[in-house]
C-alpha cells in the first residue's frame, strides 16, 4: 500500500498549488531524479537557466526548494511526491545521499533537538507572568459579567425577535469580549451566526448556545469549586490557553498513530484547522488543534490515512482529547483497520458519560463498525447491526459518496459527534477506505 | 420533558412567561427553581440542564425500513489510476482529459469506482448529450442510486421497448430517446414520432423532425412529405429541407427531372483531335412554378449571375451526381470537370460542394478539394483514408482548428506522424490559433513519435512571447502524453 494522489495533494496550501503540482508530476518536467530510504530529490526545469533543486524528506514528510515560491509545499514539492507515487521507475536508486540533501537533512535533524532543547530549557518569567495573568483575570471577569447581563436580557425579552437580526444582535458583545481577552466567549458567540435562521428549529440550537454560554460562565466564576482537571478545560473553553511549552513538558503517549481526519473551518479571518489521529495502541483518540490567521497556510505535513510513530503531549483536562505531536517519524502507509463497536447504543453510552463528566463537551469522536448509510424522503441516518440508527449530519454530497461507496452493504465509519449528530469522516470495508472530509 | 414551556419562556422572554421548573424532572432542578437569583438566571440554568439532559439520554431510534443493496457489478472496476485521474478531472473541471478518461474506461468494458459515480451522475445532469456515455461507465451503481435519488431518477437510460419516456419523459428525454432509436432503428423512430406528432407542438415537432437528419432514407418519405402541409412554416421547411435531400423523394426525382432539363451537353473539338464534352444552361427552360414554393429561389441573389444558372446551382445541391451524370450521359469524372469548366463555375462550387458532401460522391469531392474555394473538410469523407492526407495541408494552413476538429475522432485515433510534425510547426509559429482545450486535445492523439518533435520545440533557443507560450502548451502536451502511456 502506498499514499495516493488525494492524500498528497491534501498538503498543497492551495487548489492553485494542488494544480500545478499535478502538472509538475511528469518525467519531462524534470531533468534528473533520484531516490534514497531517506529521501527524494530532483532538478526542476522552470523558465529560468538553473533548474531548481527539490528535496522531499520520506522519513518525516517535509519539502526543500531552491525556487522562489513562498508557498510551502511549492508546487515543485507536491510535483516530485506525487510524480514518485505515480512514476516510480522514473527516479533512480541511490545508497549515497548527494551532498545538498544529506546537508538539508543533517540540518533537519539539528533542528528538531534543538527545538527539544529550547522546549525544554526555557525558564518563563514567573513574577512578571503572574502579573499579566492578574491582570487579564480581572478582564476576563469584567467581560464575563457582562455577558451574563446580556444573556439574561436576552431571555428576557425573548428569541423570538432575533432571527430578524440575526447577524448584529450579537456583534457588540462578541467584540467586548473580545478586549475582555475571552476569546474562547467571542468565538463561541460567533458560532451563533452559523445557525440557521430560515430553516426550522433554530429555536432549541440557539437557547442551548445561550444557555451554554451562561453555564461556562457560571462554572467559570465557580471554578475553585471543580476538580483541576475540569477547571483546566473550562478556562480553555472561556479562552485561557495552554502555552505549548507547558504541554510539551508534560507526560507524553507514544504510538503508533493513524491520522482519520483532517479538517477546518473559516471564521472572520480565522482558519481552524482540526486533526483527528487514533493510537493503534492505547486505541485512543487525539485531536490537534491548530489556528492559522490571515492568509497563512497549514504549518503541519499530515495528511488523512498517514501513519506516524509519535510522541503526542495533551493537553491537561477532564478526558484529554487535544495534544500536540513531540515527536514524529512517518511510516510506510498500511490499512486502517479499527474495531470498536458494532452498537450505536454504546456509541450513545459513551455521549452520556462524556458529557457527565463535562458537560460542555461539543465534540466527541466514535468507531461504528458494521454500519449502513440510509435514506428515506432525504432523511439520512447512520445505522448500526441491531437496526438502531442516528442522524447523520454530513452535506448532501458527501452522503450520496458515502452511500454510494458502501453500495448498501455494512462498513465500519470513524466520526465526530456535534450538536446531537454524527459526522462521518472516513470509510471504511475490507478492502478499501475513504476519507469523506 | 419540560422542553414546551421552556421554548415557549425562551421565545417570548421571561417577561412574559415562566416555566415550571421545579416541579418534574431530576432533583437539579428544584435546587435551580430554589435559587434566589433571579427569573432568568433561573431559566437559563434550567433551560441548559434540561437540554443536556436530554442529549445526553438521547439513544438511536429504531429504523423501521432498509435499503436495498446495490445488485453486484459484472464489470470489472477501473484502475486505482485512472479513477484518482478522472476524480482530479472531475474536481478541477478538466473537461477534455475527463472525456479521454471516460472513453478509456468504456473502451476497456471497465466501470467506475462506485464512490466516484455520484459525481458523474450530477455531471451527467448539467450534460444531456452525454448523458448515456456517462451512466454506461457508472455500471450498476449508477443505476441503484438514480433509482434512490429523485433527483437523478429521471437520467436512467430511457426504457425503448415501453416507449413510456416517450410518452411522458421531459423533452430532453424525449430527445434522447429519439435519436437513440433513429440510430439504431430508423424505421422505429418515425413510428415512435408518429404515435404523438398530433399531440406535439410547433416547437417540438420542429426539434423531431431535425433529429431525422440522421439516417434518412425513402422510408422517411410518407411522414415527412405529411409534414410538408404542417401549420408550422418552420416545421414545414425542415420536411421539404428534408425531402429534398432523399434520393428518390417525389421531390428529390422533380429537381432531378428539371436539372436535367436545364442542363444541355455539347461535344466541342479540343486541340483539334480530341473531342470534350462542354456543358450549357439553357435559359429558355424555365422551371415548373411548384419547384419555386419548396425553397428554391427564382432571383439570382449573386449579382451578375442569371437567373437560370442560380436556380441550376440550387437544384444542383440536391442532386445525387451518380443519378445526374448517366441521365447526361456523362461518367461522375466527366460531369463535375464540365461543370467545373463552366464559365459561372464560381458560383456553382458551393451547391457542387454540398451535393458532394451529402452524397458522398468521391469523383466529385476530389475534383473539388484541388479547388481553393472548396473549404468543406467534409468533402474528406467521400475519400479513403489514405487518400486523405494529400489534401491536409490545405485545410492546415486554411483552418487548423477546422482540419483539428476533424481528425479527433471519438475513438482517439493517433495522427500520422508526418501530420503531426506538421501541425506542431505550424503551431511553434501561430501558437495562439487554437485554444488551450484543443491543445490538451491534441496531446491526446499525438503518436508517440511526434514527441521528439515537440522536445526539440521546448529546447529551442527562442525566447520571443509566442515561442514561451507555445513551450508551455508544448509541455502540457508532453505531460499527458506521459500520463496516458502510464494509465492501467
Amino acid at each position: 500500500m502506498q499514499y495516493n494522489r488525494e492524500q498528497i495533494l491534501q498538503l498543497a496550501p492551495d487548489d492553485a498549488s494542488a494544480k500545478a503540482g499535478q502538472q509538475l508530476a511528469a518525467r519531462s518536467k524534470w531533468v534528473a531524479l533520484a531516490e534514497n530510504p531517506k529521501a527524494l530529490w530532483g532538478d526542476c526545469q522552470g523558465s529560468g537557466k538553473t533548474p531548481y533543486r527539490t528535496i522531499v524528506d520520506l522519513a518525516n514528510i517535509a519539502f526543500k526548494c531552491t525556487c522562489p515560491s513562498r508557498k510551502f509545499p511549492c508546487k515543485h514539492g507536491l510535483g516530485l511526491l506525487l510524480l514518485h507515487i505515480q512514476d516510480r521507475q522514473a527516479f533512480e536508486p541511490k545508497s549515497e545521499l548527494p551532498p545538498h540533501v544529506a546537508e538539508w537533512l543533517g540540518k533537519r535533524e539539528v533542528r528538531e533537538v534543538a527545538k527539544e532543547q529550547k522546549a525544554a530549557e526555557k525558564q518563563p518569567d514567573d513574577f512578571a507572568k503572574a502579573r499579566r495573568a492578574e491582570a487579564r483575570e480581572r478582564k476576563v471577569e469584567g467581560g464575563i459579567e457582562e455577558l451574563r447581563a446580556w444573556l439574561r436580557d436576552i431571555v428576557r425579552t425573548g428569541l423570538m425577535h432575533i432571527p430578524q437580526q440575526a447577524y448584529q444582535f450579537n456583534t457588540n458583545i462578541t467584540a467586548r469580549m473580545v478586549d475582555a481577552q475571552a476569546g474562547g466567549l467571542a468565538a463561541q458567540l460567533r458560532q451563533i451566526n452559523q445557525l440557521n435562521f430560515f430553516e426550522d428549529g433554530w429555536q432549541k440550537p440557539l437557547l442551548k448556545r445561550l444557555s451554554g454560554l451562561y453555564m461556562l460562565t457560571e462554572a467559570y466564576l465557580r471554578r475553585e469549586t471543580l476538580p483541576v482537571e475540569l477547571q483546566q478545560e473550562i478556562r480553555t473553553l472561556v479562552g485561557w490557553t495552554t502555552s505549548r511549552e507547558e504541554v510539551l513538558q508534560s507526560t507524553g503517549v507514544s504510538d503508533h498513530w493513524v491520522v482519520l481526519s483532517v479538517t477546518s473551518s473559516e471564521d472572520s479571518n480565522l482558519t481552524t484547522e482540526r486533526i483527528w489521529l487514533y493510537g493503534r495502541n492505547s486505541e485512543r483518540f487525539a485531536l490537534l488543534l491548530n489556528f492559522y490567521a490571515g492568509g497563512q497556510v497549514s504549518q503541519h505535513m499530515l495528511f488523512p490515512g498517514m501513519h506516524l510513530q509519535a510522541e503526542l503531549a495533551f493537553y491537561p483536562g477532564v478526558s484529554p482529547v487535544r495534544a500536540l505531536v513531540r515527536q514524529q517519524q512517518a511510516l510506510p502507509p498500511k490499512a486502517i483497520n479499527i474495531n470498536t463497536t458494532s452498537s450505536l447504543t454504546n456509541i450513545y453510552i459513551n455521549i452520556t458519560l462524556a458529557l457527565a463528566v463535562n458537560a460542555f463537551t461539543d465534540q466527541i469522536p466514535f468507531v461504528l463498525n458494521e454500519a449502513r448509510l440510509v435514506v428515506r424522503d432525504d432523511q439520512w441516518f447512520l445505522a448500526d447491526a441491531e437496526g438502531n440508527a442516528a442522524p447523520v449530519s454530513n452535506e448532501e454530497d458527501e452522503r450520496w459518496t458515502v452511500l454510494a461507496f458502501s453500495m448498501g452493504q455494512p462498513f465500519s465509519v470513524f466520526g465526530v459527534y456535534e450538536n446531537e449528530t454524527f459526522g462521518l469522516h472516513y470509510v471504511w470495508t475490507r478492502f478499501k477506505g475513504l476519507f469523506v472530509k | 420533558m419540560m422542553e414546551p414551556g421552556l421554548m415557549k419562556a425562551a421565545l417570548l422572554g421571561t417577561d412574559q412567561y415562566v416555566p415550571d421548573i421545579g416541579s418534574v424532572g431530576p432533583d437539579i432542578f428544584r435546587k435551580i427553581q430554589a435559587l434566589e437569583t433571579g427569573k432568568e438566571d433561573r431559566f437559563l440554568k434550567a433551560a441548559y440542564a434540561a437540554l443536556r439532559y436530554q442529549e445526553a439520554g438521547a439513544r438511536p431510534v429504531a429504523l423501521d425500513f432498509a435499503l436495498p443493496e446495490c445488485p453486484p457489478e459484472a464489470r470489472p472496476y477501473a484502475g486505482d489510476r485512472l479513477t484518482a485521474l478522472i476524480h482530479a478531472a472531475l474536481k478541477d473541471k478538466g473537461e477534455v482529459l475527463f472525456r479521454y478518461y471516460l472513453y478509456r474506461i468504456a473502451k476497456s468494458e471497465k466501470v467506475l469506482p462506485s464512490w466516484l459515480v455520484p459525481m458523474v451522475l450530477n455531471k451527467a445532469l448539467e450534460a444531456p448529450k452525454d448523458r448515456a456515455d456517462l451512466l454506461e461507465v457508472c455500471g450498476e451503481a449508477g443505476k441503484w442510486l438514480c433509482s434512490l435519488n429523485p433527483k437523478w431518477a429521471a437520467m436512467a437510460l430511457p426504457d425503448t421497448e415501453a416507449g413510456s419516456t416517450w410518452e411522458t419523459g421531459t423533452l430532453e428525454q424525449r430527445k434522447v430517446l429519439l435519436t437513440h432509436v433513429r440510430k439504431t432503428d430508423p424505421a422505429s423512430a418515425i413510428a415512435l414520432l408518429e404515435t404523438t406528432l398530433a399531440e406535439e407542438n410547433a416547437a417540438n415537432r420542429l426539434i423531431f423532425v431535425q433529429l431525422l437528419a440522421e439516417g434518412l432514407s425513402i422510408s422517411d418519405e410518407p411522414l415527412l412529405q405529411k409534414l410538408t402541409t404542417d401549420k408550422s412554416q418552420k416545421v414545414k421547411e425542415a420536411a421539404l429541407d428534408l425531402l429534398k435531400q432523399i434520393p428518390g423523394s417525389a421531390l428529390n426525382s422533380a429537381y432531378l427531372q428539371a436539372l436535367t432539363n436545364l442542363l444541355e451537353v455539347r461535344e466541342e473539338r479540343h486541340l483539334l483531335v480530341t473531342k470534350k464534352k462542354m456543358l450549357g444552361i439553357r435559359a429558355d427552360r424555365p422551371l415548373d412554378d411548384a419547384l419555386f414554393k419548396t425553397g428554391i429561389d427564382k432571383v439570382s441573389k449573386e449579382r451578375g449571375v442569371d437567373d437560370h444558372v442560380y436556380q441550376a446551382a440550387q437544384l444542383l445541391a440536391f442532386t445525387d451526381p451518380a443519378q445526374l451524370a448517366p441521365r447526361l450521359g456523362m461518367s461522375d469524372q466527366e460531369l463535375i470537370s464540365a461543370l467545373l469548366h463552366f464559365k459561372a463555375a464560381g458560383v456553382l462550387v458551393p451547391f457542387l460542394v454540398r451535393s458532394a458532401v451529402l452524397y458522398g460522391n468521391k469523383a466529385w469531392s476530389l475534383a473539388l478539394l484541388h479547388r481553393d474555394e472548396a473549404t468543406d473538410i467534409r468533402l474528406l469523407d467521400a475519400l479513403e483514408e489514405n487518400e486523405r492526407s494529400a489534401f491536409y495541408g490545405k485545410f492546415l494552413q486554411n483552418s487548423l482548428m477546422t482540419l483539428l476538429t476533424y481528425l479527433f475522432d471519438d475513438g482517439y485515433t493517433p495522427l500520422p506522424v508526418k501530420l503531426a510534425e506538421q501541425v506542431i510547426d505550424y503551431l511553434a509559429r501561430f501558437p495562439y490559433n487554437i485554444t488551450q482545450p484543443v491543445y490538451q486535445r491534441l496531446a491526446l492523439h499525438l503518436p508517440p513519435g511526434a514527441l521528439t518533435k515537440l522536445k526539440a520545440v521546448i529546447n529551442d533557443g527562442r525566447q520571443d512571447y509566442q515561442a514561451r507560450y507555445f513551450k508551455t502548451q508544448a509541455s502540457e502536451m508532453v505531460r499527458i502524453s506521459e500520463l496516458i502511456q502510464q494509465i492501467d
